[in-house]
């Protein structure tokens, strides 16, 4: 909304100004219109070009927004109407008249929709009649009395229902977890809860129906079974509750608020009865609602990496705009120049201009949102598949849950983006207006280059240096936080922009620009490392997004200088050369002869491709950690077993077992609060961990072998991670490692604190690991077990997976070969992986739309040139093969640039986040994507040089303006 | 848009009846190598007067046009135009005095291609801020004065390379300017074009403007009361006198 308001209020301001100004100056309005309107094919170009602007600010917003919405919605989903829950610390059980207590509140009684006595354990759930089950299951006790005033249950039969017709023994299931162990009704279910002394109690049940995720039957929106009080007691062995459910009277915000009002009233009626003392109101719908809404995103290790990636190919599509302008200013020049030589003020050429450039900017932010939201829409498609899977794509919080993510379009995105768009590309205009409109009258008016002037400018422009240089110094030498790694990279970027200007003139420009491009990507490089090395993840994040396009630009400059070397390649061709070499300069001299904005149009297309190279490297990466967690495992089946501290196996299945390692296991589900960076605020949601307790066996032989995948940089080797962990309860290792990470749960003790060291690349041990002195906070949550098992050789793990699977069944457990854990994770991985694939795409699309845009313009301001190129005897063949060289060697520049910087940048922050990690490239990706660039660039310019080649010279030649 | 208040300009005793003065006028350019465009240059215009330059290409004849204009700046020098010295001025002020004081016509016409010929003409008074009707109706007396009325509603690539370089000149023209500046003004004319637009110049001189021209056709040059020849960027005679050159009719 604070976006919305400021790039509202500027584009207010700035098309309010606009419009005073034609209106006291029609000239220039009329100019404007007759411009836009003379050669509409070349304005819709423009209009195309610049649509990137409003179409990436929608895309952008539309994902969050869908992300926002869908987390939100989710969160809604899975609480109902319940708003306030009561228990105790420790998750202990209380008298179950305290519910009945508090109903009758007079205070609660009148402020509150409903109050309903409840327990809640984690289970595991056996299907006797299908030999399926499922070992991280919610068993929701419900009082069918009060359930109607939190609403009914959906049967999957269409039917709604309270519970009250519920006979003993009897339950419902939730439609995930009837998806994932094949439940019908009229199965038998075994339900072991676990203790924490890890003697389970059991208990056989009846599955009475199959609700649907809607109402109180999305409850937690995991697998779940429902089942009445009376039921529930005969599985815990006692009528006695652990939660008590409060709904606050409305809907949506209005039924939050009134909940958070419902707070001190509960609070204080719970502190009037003796019995309930102990017991702890707890806002847990609202913290989810909130976590959601702030887009709290911990559990996904390398969100804010992406947004920092996905902002480099937004930043990539403005650079388009500006350079899209810059090309539209160059083409008016001499009409400018001639308003100048007529009496136009600098101003008033920049007036003027903008004028033309706010109507294609309005056009085209209007019209951009249509591509935007047909590229939103496939983003968002290709988002569904990657939530909820175990340690998948969504969210920290979604993790788990069966949420999938939904397009959400907003009026207030559509707004932003036009009013944003329009806004980006008028300043693109105005500051293209600004830098060109410093013109030697003269020269402009003939079309002339503008002369190097012996005089060193004007007393302003002097100033402007000197303002430059005094600000960056001052951002390289006196850097304040938050942010001082990127300040001084800025800082540097400009020294090095005012040394190249103050020696234009003095020194050849090739050698100038040279120098300054790789002075500013060695100092950009430089700087990320340093950044990588020495300060907080965040502002390391900074410094990439700023790294990464001045690498890009800089490189661009030094290769776009120094791009005549392709020509005296061609001389070595020898003797057939002559043609080809004539060819070449051709294209080469377009290239060089604007050597600032070709490195743009390089530029554009480097960061874009810089950012695909980087994501290569961080699949090549797990694809590499993937095939050495293969090839270390040490063991073949994983055995969760989350009611029961042991596991006793048949002779005969034992008899396959060559070895196995036993891992005491609790299960946590509840608040949980990710601070990442370490220090940064963070909020509570609802989420469900494992916690896996370090044991000497397990420290001797851990599951995926000793070398860890991400290590904190603090710790110099494995070993002094393993050490920490062991013998400091204050470090734990989390599955879903992410640099600087601080866990905090709620303990029956109170709040408890782990940091996280790292992680070794484990599928297997999904959650925490962590000394018993760290984990003893815990002690009163549910113990089981996790057995790694290795099988015997001769023996097929699949096979003996099925088998454990059978002699299991009884106890819940969860069997699975870890083969099929590291394939689920590689899909997980894959999932999460679609979404910033297809944001590069996006990316790659704008990159060759920059291409294709500009050979397009190239080729219609040049027709006159082109019939000159004619006249003295160039082939059609000849001028398609310049123009079709030309992009092509401008794409190449920007793939060699774009490959250059990812490499660089991706083993910077590959080394800077984990220390430990292998480098690598996926080949046969990479190779796919730059065919596919080269293909499109190809056809994108191919057509647009034919039509040139097939112009009459004598046509061309006539044309002018 | 435009200056409409005098800037405050540094006043130089000029030669009496030089509308021009130019003392020791050098122009570098720098590509690379250094090229002195003009070395040194002595140069007066007097009022009411048309002046020729002359000189091979390369000898520095648009540049010292350019210089006296205010469209490029100088490097060495003086260049007082009715008494102001352009260097001095702002770059804001030059451009307020050029559209007060000063018209110009080019080789290539530079014609707007998106306005018609009446729209062209009138530009240089709506960028003096005044209003359109008048401006509309001031303008369509020149292209009347020049006889282009009927060609007035046409764009320029409807129009002949006479008719436009006429039109041209009726810009140049139309906000009554001290001194026209003309670029190689037949350059892109035919022998009838070339004929109608000098008869034109010469008739506006008579009328009391003062003219420089640049040319290379020597029956232009001609038809000037004086013509000054240049050779790598120096004047190769030495300048006359200004003289007064009233309206003989």
């Amino acid at each position: 909304m604070k976006g919305l308001l400021l790039f509202g209020g500027l584009f207010a301001v700035a098309y309010a100004v606009l419009i005073v100004i034609a209106l006291r100056h029609p000239l220039f309005a009329r100019i404007a219109i007759r411009e836009a309107t003379r050669r509409p094919w070349q304005s819709a170009l423009v209009v195309a070009g610049l649509m990137i602007g409003s179409g990436a600010i929608l895309v952008s917003e539309v994902i969050q927004n869908s992300a926002d919405d869908s987390l939100t919605a989710g969160a809604f989903q899975s609480w109902g109407h319940v708003d306030l829950t009561v228990s105790a610390p420790d998750n202990g059980y209380f008298d179950p008249r305290v519910a009945q207590t508090l109903a009758n509140d007079p205070q609660l009684r009148h402020s509150a929709a409903a109050v309903q006595a409840g327990v809640e354990m984690l289970g595991s759930v056996a299907d006797l009649d299908r030999g399926s089950s499922n070992a991280f299951v919610r068993v929701i006790g419900f009082d069918p009395a009060t359930q109607a005033a939190f609403g009914r249950f959906h049967q999957l039969d269409g039917t709604e229902t309270s519970g009250e017709a519920l006979g003993a023994g009897r339950v419902f299931i939730g439609q995930s977890l009837a998806t994932a162990i094949g439940a019908r009704v009229g199965d038998r279910l075994r339900i072991s809860i676990g203790q924490s002394t890890g003697d389970p109690k059991s208990g056989d049940v009846v599955v009475a129906g199959v609700l649907t995720a809607a109402g109180p039957g999305s409850y937690g929106l995991r697998p779940a079974v429902f089942a009445p009080l009376q039921t529930m007691a005969g599985l815990i062995g006692t009528h006695q509750i652990n939660i008590l459910r409060i709904g606050a009277p409305g809907d949506g915000q209005a039924e939050l608020d009134a909940g958070h009002r419902l707070v001190p009233i509960v609070t204080a009626a719970l502190t009037r009865l003796p019995e309930a003392s102990q017991l702890q109101v707890r806002e847990g719908k609202a913290d989810d609602i909130t976590a959601a809404r702030q887009q709290q995103d911990p559990g996904n290790a390398t969100g804010g990496f992406t947004s920092i990636l996905s902002l480099i190919v937004l930043l990539a599509g403005l650079v388009l705009v500006v350079n899209l302008m810059a090309t539209l200013v160059e083409e008016r020049r001499p009409r400018l120049a001639v308003l100048r030589a007529l009496g136009l003020s600098r101003l008033g050429l920049i007036a003027a201009l903008s004028t033309e450039g706010a109507l294609y900017s309005l056009v085209a932010a209007v019209l951009g949102v249509v591509p935007g939201l047909v590229v939103s829409w496939v983003l968002v498609a290709s988002t569904v598949k990657g939530t909820g899977g175990r340690g998948g794509a969504g969210a920290g919080i979604a993790i788990g849950r069966d949420l999938p993510v939904q397009l959400s379009v907003r009026p207030s995105a559509l707004a932003l983006a036009i009013v944003a768009g329009a806004a980006v590309t008028l300043a693109a205009v105005v500051l293209a207006a600004v830098l060109r409109s410093d013109m030697t009258i003269a020269a402009a008016i003939r079309d002339l280059p503008e002369p190097t002037n012996v005089s060193r400018g004007s007393l302003a422009l002097r100033l402007r240096y000197i303002g430059l240089a005094v600000a960056s110094l001052f951002a390289l030498v006196i850097p304040s936080p938050p942010f001082p790694e990127p300040l001084r990279l800025v800082g540097g970027t400009g020294l090095i922009a005012f040394a190249a200007l103050t020696v234009r003139g003095r020194i050849p420009d090739r050698a100038r620009l040279t120098s300054t491009g790789l002075a500013l990507a060695a100092w950009a490089l430089t700087s990320l490392a340093v950044a990588f090395l020495t300060s907080t993840s965040q502002s390391a994040g900074v410094d990439l997004f700023l790294a990464i396009p001045v690498t890009a630009l800089g490189l661009s400059l030094a290769a776009v200088s120094n791009v005549r070397v392709f020509e005296r390649a061609a001389s070595v061709v020898g003797n057939a050369s002559g043609r080809l070499r004539a060819t070449l300069r051709l294209a080469l001299a377009y290239l060089v002869r604007r050597p600032v904005r070709a490195s743009l149009t390089v530029g554009t297309m480097a960061m874009v491709l810089s950012v695909i190279v980087i994501y290569n490297i961080l699949i090549a990466e797990f694809t590499n950690q993937t095939r050495q967690s293969d090839a270390r495992a040490p063991y073949d089946i994983s055995v969760f077993m989350p009611a029961q501290r042991s596991m006793v196996l048949p002779a005969t299945l034992q008899a396959q077992v060559a070895t196995s390692l036993s891992i005491p296991t609790r299960s946590y589900l509840g608040p949980v609060q990710v601070s990442s960076p370490v220090g940064t605020p963070a909020l509570w949601h609802q989420e469900r961990m494992s916690l896996y307790e370090v044991t000497p066996a397990l420290v001797s032989s851990p599951p995926m072998g000793r070398d860890m995948t991400n290590r904190v940089p603090q710790f110099p080797n494995d070993a002094a991670a393993w050490r920490s962990v062991q013998n400091d309860p204050g470090w734990v290792f989390w599955t879903r490692f992410n640099t600087d990470v601080r866990l905090t749960f709620v303990g029956p003790q109170g709040l408890v604190t782990r940091s996280v060291a790292g992680d070794f690349g484990d599928p297997i041990l999904d959650g925490i690991v962590g000394s018993p002195q760290a984990l003893a906070p815990f002690g009163n949550l549910p113990l089981g077990t996790t057995v790694l098992i290795k099988a015997k050789p001769g023996v097929d793990p699949h096979l003996l997976s099925a088998q454990l699977r059978q002699a299991l069944l009884p106890a819940g457990a969860e069997v699975t070969a870890i083969a099929d854990l590291l394939r689920q994770r590689g899909v997980a991985f894959e999932n999460f992986a679609s979404v910033p694939i297809l944001f590069m795409r996006m990316g790659m699309v704008i990159g060759i739309l920059s291409l294709a845009i500009l050979a397009f313009r190239a080729v219609v301001q040049r027709r006159r040139a082109i019939g000159v190129l004619r006249a003295l005897g160039y082939r059609r063949g000849e001028v398609v093969a310049g123009i079709v060289t030309e992009t092509t060697l401008t794409t190449t520049v920007g793939v060699l640039v774009g490959i250059v910087t990812g490499l660089a940048a991706g083993y910077i922050y590959l080394n800077g986040t984990t220390s430990i990690s292998p480098f690598g490239l996926d080949l046969a990706s990479l190779a796919g994507t730059l065919a596919l660039i080269y293909a499109a660039v190809l056809l994108t310019t191919f057509g647009p040089a034919l039509a040139a080649a097939h112009i009459p010279p004598a046509q061309a030649l006539r044309l002018q303006e | 848009m435009i200056e409409t208040e005098e800037p405050e300009v540094l006043r130089v005793e000029a030669p009496e009846q030089a509308i021009v003065t130019a003392r020791r006028v050098r122009k570098v350019y720098r590509s690379g190598t250094e090229v002195e465009a003009l070395r040194g240059v002595d140069f007066e215009v007097g009022r009411g007067e048309m002046v020729a330059v002359v000189g091979p290409s390369g000898s520095g004849k648009t540049t010292l046009l350019n210089c006296l204009s205010g469209l490029e700046r100088i490097d060495g020098g003086q260049i007082l135009v009715d008494g102001s010295d352009l260097e001095k001025l702002s770059d804001n002020a030059r451009t307020g005095y050029r559209a007060r004081h000063m018209g110009f016509v080019f080789q290539a016409f530079n014609l707007l291609p998106v306005l018609t010929a009446v729209e062209n003409v009138e530009i240089p008074l709506l960028l003096l801020g005044q209003r359109p009707r008048p401006a509309r109706e001031q303008a369509m007396a020149m292209l009347e004065t020049l006889g282009l009325a009927d060609r007035a509603k046409h764009r320029p690539d409807m129009l002949s390379g006479g008719e436009q370089q006429r039109v041209a000149v009726a810009r140049a023209l139309v906000h009554q300017p001290a001194i026209v500046w003309a670029d190689e003004p037949t350059g892109n004319l035919d022998t009838e074009g070339t004929e109608v637009v000098v008869e034109l110049l010469v008739r506006l001189n008579k009328e009391g403007q003062t003219m420089v021209l640049v040319t290379h056709n020597p029956a232009v040059a001609g038809r000037a009361q004086r013509t000054v020849r240049m050779r790598d960027g120096r004047i190769e005679a030495p300048p006359q006198p200004a003289r007064s050159a009233a309206p003989t009719s």
